[in-house]
């Protein structure tokens, strides 16, 4: 369910629209930005990032149902903080055994992954996996010793082979289930007896997708993404660097 | 016109058993050919030499008269590959792009990429699902988008190693209307399979091998008799005095 909701989500909007490149810059230096700034600055930008996804037509609150557990590890992480961090009691809260000190060290912490989430959950399904691919690649494209095409296959590889893995994994866990594996109390077995096939499975995998991907001519010299940025492309980065500039003014 | 010609190949695994065992065959350009043969016969390791993922130890393959090892990417381009397993064989992160894998690869301009893409989908009935994760297809639509990836590179002959395995009936009609259509439109066809049932009465010609040799080849009416010899299942229908039907009525 998850990778249904953070998977590309085909759309017409101007945040669809814009050109990958400019979307992974922007989500670069907004990423930057979110490590340097404060609460205040933190609550804009998590409403930013609110209408950022709605404009992109997924609404707001099923992402957030989405990432309920990324949002329980951040609770973890505020919890953690108030706790061990020394400092003054909190002040409407006397009786935990919290510091205020903490407690702002964990929020902002928390808020900056949010954000940064959010923003990340944005880009993803706005964007065709190919098209970050070839973005990737573009970037990777003026470092010298990197294979910059086989790194972009591999990322492709992996978005289209994760799913499938997990499948095989569930497959191999609900065999295992079936021939009562859970009366073994030995979990380095249980680990075991599904790794092991798991891993079998994955290697035969890979040697019929290397066959398959030779039958189809794949070689060093493929055809290239066609960029074309437009003058809206260059807008959104100049409002995301204004909003972030806005964002290191306030903080 | 043969478009497929292989004499006296033989191919051996590296612990010495031998796969198959002078070879000799030539397949007409526009047929529809049966290749049967139980498991281990050498039908999947016949197939990888048509298109050069296996090279010939003894003997020579040629691809519309031009042998495999002198030219690969002609190979490759002429003869596309289905295998049996749809999953493995998917490579893309959605539809589109998957079925976009093989033209890049033989870098053509992105307009004929574009129409080349859009063609093999429409043909395959995927026309609408571009943009839809492989994963989320049934497994009859991933079947048919290993068929449009191939199609896309407009190769003149298709093979299909066991293109009916784990689909359910109506999975296995929509795959053979398309492969029937395929070779309507004057493209040759080569299926592999050790179930003749669903594909022989679209068949011109059965080949059934065994233990590495071709153990029969003929019309399929002829052939077909004989087939549980070979260790392969006799079609219901003619063992009860009757012919085989399509799955298509």
């Amino acid at each position: 369910m998850a990778a249904l909701i953070f998977g590309y989500q085909p759309g017409r909007t101007v945040v669809h629209r814009i050109d990958a490149r400019i979307k992974l810059a922007a989500l670069a230096l907004f990423s930057m930005v979110s490590l340097q700034v404060g609460l205040p600055a933190l609550g804009l930008a998590l409403g930013a990032a609110m209408v950022l996804l709605a404009a992109a037509r997924c609404a707001p609150l099923d992402c957030l149902r989405g990432l309920k557990w990324y949002l329980v590890l951040l609770g973890c992480i505020i919890a953690a903080r108030a706790l061990t961090t020394p400092g003054d009691p909190v002040p409407i809260l006397p009786w935990l055994p919290a510091s205020r000190q903490g407690l702002e060290a964990g929020l902002v912490l928390a808020g900056r992954l949010l954000v940064i989430a959010l923003f990340g959950l944005s880009v993803t399904i706005t964007t065709r996996p190919s098209h970050i691919r070839a973005a990737v690649e573009w970037y990777l494209r003026p470092i010298p010793f990197i294979p910059h095409q086989q790194v972009a296959t591999m990322i492709g590889l992996l978005v289209r082979f994760i799913p499938v893995i997990l499948a095989q994994s569930a497959e191999l866990d609900d065999a295992l289930r079936a021939r009562a594996i859970e009366q073994r109390r030995n979990p380095l077995r249980r680990i075991t007896h599904l790794g092991m096939p798991l891993l079998r499975r994955t290697f035969v995998t890979a040697d019929r997708l290397a066959s398959a991907m030779e039958a189809r001519c794949y070689g060093m010299e493929r055809t290239g993404h066609q960029w074309r940025t437009a003058a809206g492309d260059w807008t959104a980065l100049g409002l995301v660097t204004g909003f972030c500039a806005l964002l290191l003014t306030i903080s | 016109m043969a478009i497929i010609e292989i004499a006296g190949l033989t191919h051996r695994y590296p612990d010495g058993r031998t796969s198959l065992e002078r070879i000799d065959l030539t397949i007409a350009r526009g047929s529809f050919v049966v290749l049967a043969g139980a498991n281990g016969a050498g039908k999947s390791t016949l197939l990888k030499h048509f298109n050069g993922l296996l090279r010939p130890q003894e003997g020579s393959v040629r691809i519309a008269g031009v042998p495999v090892h002198h030219d690969l990417l002609h190979a490759r381009r002429t003869v596309g590959m289905v295998f049996q397993d749809a999953d493995s064989q998917i490579v893309g992160e959605t539809v589109y792009d998957d079925a976009a894998f093989g033209p890049e690869n033989l870098n053509w301009p992105a307009a004929r990429i574009r129409d080349s893409v859009d063609s093999a989908l429409g043909l395959v009935g995927l026309g609408a699902m571009g943009d839809r994760s492989p994963h989320l297809l049934s497994g009859g639509e991933k079947r048919r988008l290993a068929i449009a990836g191939v199609l896309a590179m407009e190769p003149e002959v298709i093979v299909l190693d066991e293109p009916f395995a784990n689909l359910d009936y109506d999975g296995v009609r929509q795959v053979l209307a398309h492969i029937v259509a395929l070779h309507a439109g004057g493209r040759t066809i080569i299926v592999c399979v050790h179930d003749l049932e669903k594909v022989l009465a679209h068949a011109e010609r059965l080949i059934i091998l065994q233990r590495g040799r071709i153990a029969a080849d003929g019309p399929p009416e002829t052939v077909v008799l004989a087939a549980e010899t070979y260790g392969i299942r006799l079609p219901a229908a003619i063992r009860m005095g009757g012919m085989v039907e399509s799955w298509l009525r």
